[in-house]
């Protein structure tokens, strides 16, 4: 399907669900949900709270199908703002009753201790010389930085890497300013190419791979 | 990376061409973007690598996408009970059960000394009322005055209003406005949910009435006001 087509099946798949077609309902659930769910799942990453977030992403998509404006751009990009506004309020509430026990409460991590705070590094992204042969071994070490960046600078790696938006429509998503969103992307690159020679993946970070 | 650039009077060019790089390897960028992206590619060797950088960040977060998220089971009717709560079904759902079958229901959750005492008043309750209608004697003038009988309502063919009060209506604003108008309560509500409204005072009927109308009329929390009887 053309993007084009695309565009204009989303339009008549959210309008029919703003006229409360359940059946319309459950082809936009099909078809955003996996991608939204795996968003939310890096953003969140315990599996609860990511079922809690897809749903009420989607319960509010069925609330307010008659706000989207095509005009403001992609329906995946209108989506995508309110499972990041969702996945934020998520987040805080964990982070509130203190069921958030990773980095992400930490403002910022000690680079120099990251291995020795966390024993676990060690095992889940062994150092291993034969690394540069395939990518399994930095797919490990990646997930591992990933995890170790704060939640701000995970949403926009992921946003621009994984899910190929453009830095506008990552503003549209975050709702902030366009140089937010490039500076953002800057530092979170740099601080994973920090974490990734933290854990013996140096060639990563400089690109000499 | 940066600090390989050596052309000081291209550093914020190169700052600003840089930060675009995460977006010409994931192939968003505008063609006027893309052009200037690739002018200062030609000429730098530091946004070289920072593109490789970029590209190969692309490739393996993409190659994440395998663990695609999966509702567990029961996600979308779980969605779907929430949708149903939020949005009521406009008419009341029915039980199904008779009265007398709710009766027994209601009997049965009752301890069995409150059910014999209740059992003693109906029969009570019974006599008297066979009793009432066995000896229909006017009841003798007792002297007090009841809640009901402070002020006989005025006949309201003339002076009655039917009136449609909005559900959100508070009984301290019923009361206000009623007292406002001088009017009372006589009948309704009707299955429609209207009130008869007779108006007192010292005017002429039909002069009370239409000022209550008016009255009634402007008031936010009355749907509809209506003479009983029209001119």
């Amino acid at each position: 399907m053309s993007e084009l087509e695309t565009a204009t099946d989303d339009l008549e798949l959210i309008r029919a669900v703003a006229r409360q077609d359940r059946q319309a309902f459950k082809m936009l659930y099909d078809r955003y949900t996996p991608r939204i769910g795996r968003y939310l799942s890096r953003l969140l990453k315990r599996p609860q709270q990511v079922d809690e977030a897809v749903n009420d992403t989607m319960l509010a998509a069925w609330q307010n199908a008659g706000r989207f404006d095509p005009s403001q751009g992609r329906l995946s990009t209108w989506l995508f703002a309110i499972a990041h506004h969702k996945g934020l309020k998520v987040l805080r509430q964990a982070e509130r009753f203190r069921a958030e026990t990773s980095f992400d409460t930490l403002p910022s991590v000690d680079l120099d201790n990251v291995e020795e705070q966390d024993g676990a590094a060690q095992v889940i992204a062994p150092q291993n010389p034969e690394r540069t042969v395939l990518g399994w071994e930095l797919g490990q070490a990646l997930r591992w930085a990933l995890d170790r960046l704060s939640s701000e600078h995970r949403a926009v790696i992921e946003l621009t890497f994984g899910e190929d938006y453009s830095y506008p429509e990552i503003a549209v998503i975050l709702d902030c300013p366009l140089n937010t969103v490039k500076t953002r992307v800057f530092h979170a690159r740099k601080k994973l190419a920090q974490l990734l020679a933290q854990c013996g993946h140096a060639d990563f970070a400089t690109a000499r791979e | 990376m940066i600090a390989s650039t050596t052309d000081f009077s291209n550093a914020h060019v190169h700052m600003e061409i840089e930060e675009l790089l995460p977006w010409y390897a994931n192939e968003t960028l505008t063609s006027a973007e893309q052009r200037a992206v690739e002018q200062h590619l030609e000429q730098c060797p530091a946004c070289r690598e920072a593109l490789q950088e970029c590209r190969a960040l692309n490739l393996q977060v993409h190659a994440r996408a395998e663990e695609a998220w999966q509702p567990p089971a029961g996600h979308f009717d779980r969605l779907m009970a929430d949708i149903d709560r939020l949005t009521p079904s406009p008419t009341p759902v029915k039980t199904g059960l008779t009265l007398v079958q709710r009766i027994s229901d209601w009997l049965r959750g009752t301890p069995s000394p409150v059910r014999w005492t209740l059992a003693l008043e109906s029969l009570t309750v019974a006599a008297l009322v066979l009793v009432l209608i066995v000896t229909p004697a006017p009841l003798p003038d007792l002297g007090y005055e009841t809640l009901s009988s402070i002020k006989a309502p005025p006949a309201t063919t003339e002076s009655g209003l039917q009136v449609l009060f909005a559900a959100p209506m508070t009984v301290g604003e019923l009361q206000a406005l009623l007292q406002d108008i001088g009017g009372q309560i006589v009948a309704g509500p009707t299955s429609l949910g209207i009130y008869t409204v007779a108006v007192t005072g010292n005017e002429p009927p039909v002069a009370a009435r239409n000022r209550a109308l008016a009255t009634l009329r402007a008031h936010a929390q009355v749907r509809l006001a209506e003479p009983l009887q029209p001119d």
